[in-house]
């Protein structure tokens, strides 16, 4: 992790040096600006990617596997599912659909237990956000 | 006594009925969240921040108070009852609460937390009545050089809220600076960072950043653990008797005195008071060897230091804008979606605010104990809700939450990344308190630098030309190296401790 870590900061530092060079060319043309602290975090950033590769590296981390693993990879593929539909679908029925699908997956409950939390969990966010706190949200399919 | 007219002013106006209720409604949701198993007030606060996000400043100040203190009651709980300390500050209340707990005396215990986090909450809070106006007054004569000397001395903190790695501490620092400079440029009104992406012009939320780093993450570490609900035995009766009370009070007063005094400190932290406080009582005590069996004291103690390390936090929170603790970063975060800059200039732009907030830590305070001795019985059975219900209301809680800031479903998109990026950061120890921190306090450093540079034509001898600047800096290395040591202290503490008995925390919580 320390490596892949090093390298990502590597990467942001050099994309953050190249911006300093695009905004420098925007401003005044002074020592300081809106590309100052772009090119200290850059520099700061490749430095310390570079020494990040000589670091130790963590020993002891155990990722997840099998079952929990994959209930995982759903969690967060249903979040993400949830995320794209939700202006297509609608608030109300991606908030159910998604909300069942994670009762199902992350308490492994049957279906009709799975579907009846659903309903409830949307209830009561409906209840909070749209009637108590009048948050608008995207209608979709079904208008609400 | 001028002090004291701003009080009452404050507490007037904190009576008003909307206010009480906010100040109830933040302790009951926050000791609610609080005492689900894994979830300290960090968590709390990040999963209950968004609803916050649409009522005014003051009611949301104050329902976020409140929720900051019902969250640490709340991990209490959960320390006392099931050995699980929802953050690193609670470790120590479950070295003898847990043996009080499986001896019967839960309920007693829970008592003397209660009555602990009263006392020694109140303690702070007249500490913070009458330090915070002291300090922010000083801080009045500030100019920018000052400022940038400050957010240094803030940025100090970072490393005592590190963990076990002040390196990697620093590189999440780096990246939340580097997450906070993305958006339209100070100087130019140009974007910068955003990669052509019109959506990154306005920033990224802090809200959606906030939520998925402490709430999405939580659970994912959660699932992975297979958290489960645990049966709990009897606890007994919650009202401590007259002779715990009176073993007690002082080991209150004294925790309450040491977390308080260390709590001034930017950078110390209740982890390291709690530990603090449970070593000197251990050390003044008759019968050390009670310690870690069941000692009463071995409760009150590390949960006063706390309280009044949670309230002294907020002397330099309120006066100077520097957060001390993972939960204040956070609460920090609450106060600037407001606008709101905690520092000099609001005791003097909105002295009102400040009063009114202040007074209704006090009566949250008051509410806490009144709430939580008759309803024990309620919070216990809360800890028995199986995970496979409670995390799939949170998790849609949290993303819906997200959404509602902006009405916006890039700040979903937000929210997810950085609740799988913080899973695979806590799951390599990388801390990531120091991003938050670091996004918050990140253009505050930027700006006060240009300005710096600006007034000395690009010298940076300013810093150290004008009197309280170089003291501050100076005050910044003392931190820097003192925040070190205390850091080394608390986690070899903490290591030897959980590698003995104890449940899942969080290190970077230190």
């Amino acid at each position: 992790m320390n490596k892949a870590m090093g390298w990502v900061l590597i990467v942001l530092g050099v994309f953050s040096l190249i911006e300093t060079r695009r905004i420098y060319g925007l401003g005044t043309g002074g020592l300081v600006g809106d590309h100052t602290f772009p090119f200290i975090l850059g520099a700061f950033f490749v430095i310390y990617g570079v020494y990040f590769q000589f670091m130790k590296q963590m020993s002891g981390v155990i990722f997840p596997q099998g079952t929990v693993l994959r209930t995982m990879i759903c969690c967060a593929l249903i979040l993400i599912a949830y995320w794209k539909v939700i202006p297509l679908l609608g608030y109300t029925l991606g908030t159910f659909m998604a909300s069942t699908a994670l009762f199902f997956i992350m308490g492994r409950y049957k279906w009709h237990i799975s579907f009846i939390s659903g309903i409830v969990t949307t209830a009561m966010l409906y209840l909070i956000f749209r009637v108590w706190l009048y948050l608008p949200f995207p209608g979709g399919l079904l208008g609400f | 006594m001028e002090t004291l007219g701003q009080i009452a002013g404050g507490f007037s106006a904190a009576l008003n009925p909307n206010y009480l209720l906010m100040a109830f409604l933040g302790v009951f949701m926050g000791t609610l969240v609080g005492v689900l198993p894994g979830l300290g007030p960090t968590s709390a606060l990040a999963i209950l921040l968004p609803l916050t996000a649409i009522l005014d400043p003051t009611p949301a100040i104050i329902m976020l108070a409140g929720i900051y203190y019902g969250a640490m009651y709340g991990g209490s709980t959960t320390a006392i009852l099931l050995n699980i300390p929802g953050e690193a500050a609670s470790v120590p209340t479950c070295l003898d609460g847990y043996p009080l707990s499986r001896q019967g005396k839960g309920g007693p215990a829970l008592g003397i937390a209660a009555i602990g986090s009263f006392v020694a909450g109140t303690m702070g809070l007249v500490g913070l009545s009458f330090f915070a106006p002291v300090l922010a007054d000083k801080a009045l004569h500030f100019g920018p050089p000052e400022y940038f000397s400050l957010m240094v001395l803030a940025f100090m903190v970072v490393v005592s809220l590190s963990g076990a790695s002040p390196a990697k501490g620093i590189a999440m620092a780096g990246l939340g600076y580097f997450i906070a400079l993305i958006g339209i440029g100070p100087s130019t009104g140009m974007p910068r960072l955003t990669m052509g992406s019109t959506a990154l012009y306005g920033g990224l939320d802090l809200i959606s950043i906030v939520v998925g780093l402490f709430a999405v993450s939580e659970i994912l570490l959660g699932l992975e653990e297979s958290r489960v609900a645990v049966a709990i035995g009897k606890i007994g009766r919650v009202f401590p008797s007259l002779d715990d009370l009176k073993k007690t009070l002082i080991p209150m007063v004294r925790g309450g005195v040491v977390g308080f005094l260390l709590g001034l400190l930017p950078g110390c932290s209740p982890a390291v008071t709690t530990f603090v406080a449970y070593d000197v009582e251990k050390r003044v005590s008759k019968h050390p060897e009670k310690f870690g069996k069941g000692a009463m004291e071995g409760v009150a103690a590390p949960e006063a230091a706390n309280n009044a390390t949670s309230s002294a936090g907020f002397i330099p929170l309120m006066s100077l804008g520097i957060p001390c603790s993972p939960p204040l970063a956070v609460l920090l975060g609450g106060l600037m979606i407001y606008g709101l800059q905690p520092g000099p200039l609001l005791f003097q732009k909105d002295p009102e605010f400040i009063w009114t907030v202040i007074a209704s830590m006090y009566l949250g305070n008051v509410m806490l104990l009144v709430l939580n001795l008759p309803l024990v019985g309620l919070w216990v059975r809360l800890t028995k809700i199986p995970f496979g219900i409670m995390a799939p209301v949170i998790l849609m809680f949290s993303v819906v939450g997200a959404y509602t800031v902006r009405n916006s479903m890039f700040d979903v998109g937000v929210c997810l990344f950085f609740g799988l990026f913080g899973y695979i950061l806590r799951k390599f120890q990388w801390p990531v308190v120091p991003l938050l921190l670091s996004f918050i306090l990140g253009p505050l450093l930027e700006m006060s630098l240009i300005q710096s540079l600006q007034m000395s034509g690009g010298s940076p001898v300013i810093f150290i030309e004008r009197g309280i600047s170089l003291t501050l800096l100076i005050a910044a290395v003392i931190l820097f190296v003192l925040s070190i040591k205390l850091m080394k202290r608390t986690a070899s503490r903490l290591t030897k401790e959980v590698t003995e008995d104890m449940g899942n925390v969080d290190a970077g919580s230190l």
